[in-house]
């Protein structure tokens, strides 16, 4: 029996149009499928690019930290490549080119969950225009969390020194309060053009000179516009992290004015803020104009600075590892002042001078009895540390040596007509862990009238007062950002050069201060290396 | 004689036509099936073209703020700046000095790029519909938010949002492509 199997011709019309249907559905799949999957190559490929700098950027924050782990700190931020080769770093080599040295150092490191890696290099150019040496950073990073190639981008960051104690001029952490007379300008000791230069002037055993490392002095005719200007530069900087500054009477800022973001500032009467001209009329003399010149107040600006702790005495070459006590000779000892320690063919050879016996009542010198004294010390080449135990001190001294720190525990209470005297050629770091204060007709003369040579310096965790009038303010660099500082009298034209951080600042008369910009520059030891600039190179560079 | 056996009749076959409410059934229902299909595919395809442009919209503006916030990173100084356009100048890594220019006039988003007294142009965005620079310190005060600069020279981040769109068949549906950044200038 035969089956017979019909075909009917006339079926499968809904087979084709399904098959039609699906072919034209799977297109539009494959399209759209074909499309998500560009986007998500091009979502991807952006992702790893962005993600490929956010990992070069840790590499220069290791880089920025690594370089900065002495900031603020006693031993300085320059000597970060002693213990650079911690945590990883590996110093690759060093290098000379001419009169710079190079040191390079590198660490990679993997970023976790596969997000990336990075290596960063850091080199160390010591040359004569930076002798304590200005870091770059070369950091690539490369992400490979996303599907397809990885991508990799460079970053190179130049650091610059930052000097915070004279980076600005006035930097107060709750107020500055200015009346009176009050003149704030400022001018360069590392230029010969706004400083008075002598060749004969001698810093740390080097001297004074126009090529090369070495500064200029104040005088006090640089503050008199006829015969200073344009010496007289008007770029000090007045600022306060919190509360307000406050301007009244004729006070006058020849710079600028800067508030943290939530201090603010006032002026009345006829105080100003502006450049020379705009502060003391075209010609730099007579009268200018009153207010805020525009541009020279900027708002919401940030600054950190804090005290330092206690430094403690390290001069392993005498031996000596606590303070001493200020020598106080005895009746008939004689000194010698004024002389200068040079080592020569192996020899030390103090050259000039002159000597003095101690009297009795102690050694006559310029017209006043002291019967503290510190003298020049073959070992100038090193800090000599000296405290004064007998409360605060209130005698006069007379220093006349480098490298010298003297810790007051007690302060320093002056009055009638006792004076301290730091001879020229001579510096000397004041920290104190009490108040200091001048009154009368006493007086802190820093002979030599360079800033970098008097330096008052807080303690950290011992706020304290610093009271100057007359003349006690002179010459110097005041880092007290625990303390509180109050400059008053001046006569008719008291002066004060240097640089100021405190916490809140009075000023009031006639002491006028006069910013010296060169203790912001390189010549200061800085305290940090803070970015410069921030350059992303090309894959080939 | 032979009894004749009466044979069945031979059943014919008829071959019925569809009846008019067939006719009118299965008219019914292909104009649907065929509407459906139609329907849909005038859907996809507007869905395909709408998914297309903004695949180009988004890359066009992934592109853009990249090399925008490469630019306004790698930069040092603003020289001028309004909410329709800004001028910066830099420094590149051989110590070539340049300047950048982003102006929207609005309709596209132009980069004029100069270094070494040669100018290059490029067109960065067509069809944008709105663009706005906004320009900050780079000073927060909470949330991310930061402080109004007051003028060129103390604008430290800026921020800028733009939208683009296309349209089909006239009609601007889900062609729209948003970016809104915030770029910190690094130097």
């Amino acid at each position: 029996m035969k089956t017979k199997i019909k075909i009917r011709l006339d079926s499968g019309g809904a087979l084709i149009i399904a098959v039609i249907i699906l072919a034209v559905a799977a297109i539009y799949g494959a399209a759209s499928l074909l499309m998500v999957a560009t986007e998500r190559s091009a979502v991807g490929r952006s992702q790893q690019w962005n993600n490929s700098l956010t990992v070069a950027e840790a590499g220069v924050e290791e880089g920025l930290a690594m370089v900065n782990q002495y900031a603020y700190s006693q031993s300085g931020v320059s000597n970060w490549t002693q213990s650079a080769t911690q945590e990883g770093w590996v110093n690759m080599t060093n290098y000379t080119a001419g009169t710079d040295t190079f040191q390079v150092f590198t660490v990679g490191r993997t970023v976790p969950n596969d997000f990336g890696s990075y290596r960063v290099y850091v080199t160390n150019v010591i040359s004569s225009a930076y002798p304590y040496g200005l870091p770059v950073i070369f950091s690539i990073g490369t992400a490979t969390n996303m599907s397809g190639p990885a991508v990799s981008r460079k970053v190179v960051v130049q650091t610059s020194a930052v000097s915070v104690s004279g980076s600005g001029g006035v930097e107060a952490q709750d107020g500055i309060s200015t009346s009176g007379g009050v003149t704030y300008d400022s001018w360069d000791s590392s230029s010969s053009n706004h400083s008075i230069w002598q060749a004969n002037a001698i810093y740390r055993r080097n001297y004074f000179n126009p090529q090369g490392t070495q500064y200029g002095t104040w005088s006090n005719s640089l503050s008199f516009v006829s015969n200073s200007y344009p010496s007289r530069t008007a770029q000090v900087y007045v600022f306060t992290d919190s509360n307000m500054i406050t301007m009244s009477g004729n006070a006058t800022i020849a710079g600028y004015m800067q508030t943290g973001p939530t201090a603010s500032y006032s002026q009345s009467g006829n105080a100003t803020v502006g450049d020379l001209a705009w502060c003391f009329g075209v010609n730099g003399s007579g009268s200018g104009s009153s207010g805020m010149q525009p541009g020279h107040y900027q708002a919401n600006a940030n600054m950190n600075f804090h005290s330092y702790a206690l430094p403690t005495p390290t001069n392993l070459v005498n031996g000596w590892m606590n303070w001493s006590n200020i020598p106080a000779p005895p009746k008939n000892a004689v000194i010698k002042i004024g002389g200068v320690w040079w080592y020569t063919n192996s020899v030390w050879t103090n050259i000039g001078g002159a000597y003095y016996t101690n009297t009795g009542s102690g050694f006559n010198i310029g017209g006043n009895t002291y019967s503290l004294v510190i003298t020049n010390r073959l070992e100038n080449t090193n800090m000599v540390y000296y405290t004064y135990a007998g409360g605060a001190l209130s005698q006069n001294l007379f220093v006349d040596a480098q490298y010298v720190m003297l810790f007051l525990p007690q302060g320093l209470s002056y009055s009638g007509k006792t004076v301290f005297t730091l001879n020229t050629n001579a510096d000397i770091q004041i920290v104190t862990e009490g108040s200091m204060s001048c009154s009368g007709q006493s007086a802190v003369n820093n002979m030599g009238n360079y800033t970098h040579a008097y330096s008052v310096q807080d303690v950290a965790g011992h706020p304290v007062s610093l009271t100057m009038s007359g003349n006690s303010a002179a010459a110097g660099n005041y880092y007290i950002p625990s303390s509180s500082l109050s400059f008053s009298g001046g006569g008719n034209s008291g002066d004060f050069a240097g640089a100021v951080v405190c916490y809140q600042i009075s000023d009031s008369g006639h002491m006028n201060i006069h910013f010296d910009q060169s203790l912001g520059n390189t010549g200061t030891p800085p305290d940090q290396f803070s970015p410069a600039s921030w350059v992303e190179i090309g894959p080939s560079d | 004689m032979l009894n004749s056996i009466p044979l069945r009749p031979r059943r014919r076959r008829f071959r019925r036509g569809f009846t008019l409410v067939e006719m009118m059934v299965a008219i019914a229902a292909g104009t649907i099936i065929m509407g459906a299909i139609t329907w849909t595919s005038i859907t996809l395809s507007h869905s395909l073209a709408a998914i297309s442009n903004y695949y180009q919209l988004d890359a066009a503006s992934r592109d853009t703020l990249d090399v925008m916030s490469r630019d306004v990173r790698n930069g040092s100084t603003i020289t001028s700046f309004s909410s329709t356009n800004f001028t910066m100048t830099g420094v590149n890594f051989q110590g070539t000095p340049y300047a950048f220019t982003y102006n929207w006039d609005g309709t596209n988003l132009w980069r004029t790029f100069t270094i070494t007294n040669a100018t290059y142009t490029y067109l960065m965005l067509s069809n944008c519909n709105y663009l706005a620079f906004s320009n900050f310190t780079r000073v927060p005060y909470s949330n991310f938010t930061f402080y109004v600069a007051s003028g060129a020279s103390d604008t430290k981040l800026i921020s800028v949002s733009w939208k683009c769109s296309r349209s089909i068949l006239g009609a601007k549906l889900n062609t729209e492509s948003v970016q809104t950044a915030k770029i910190v200038v690094r130097n």
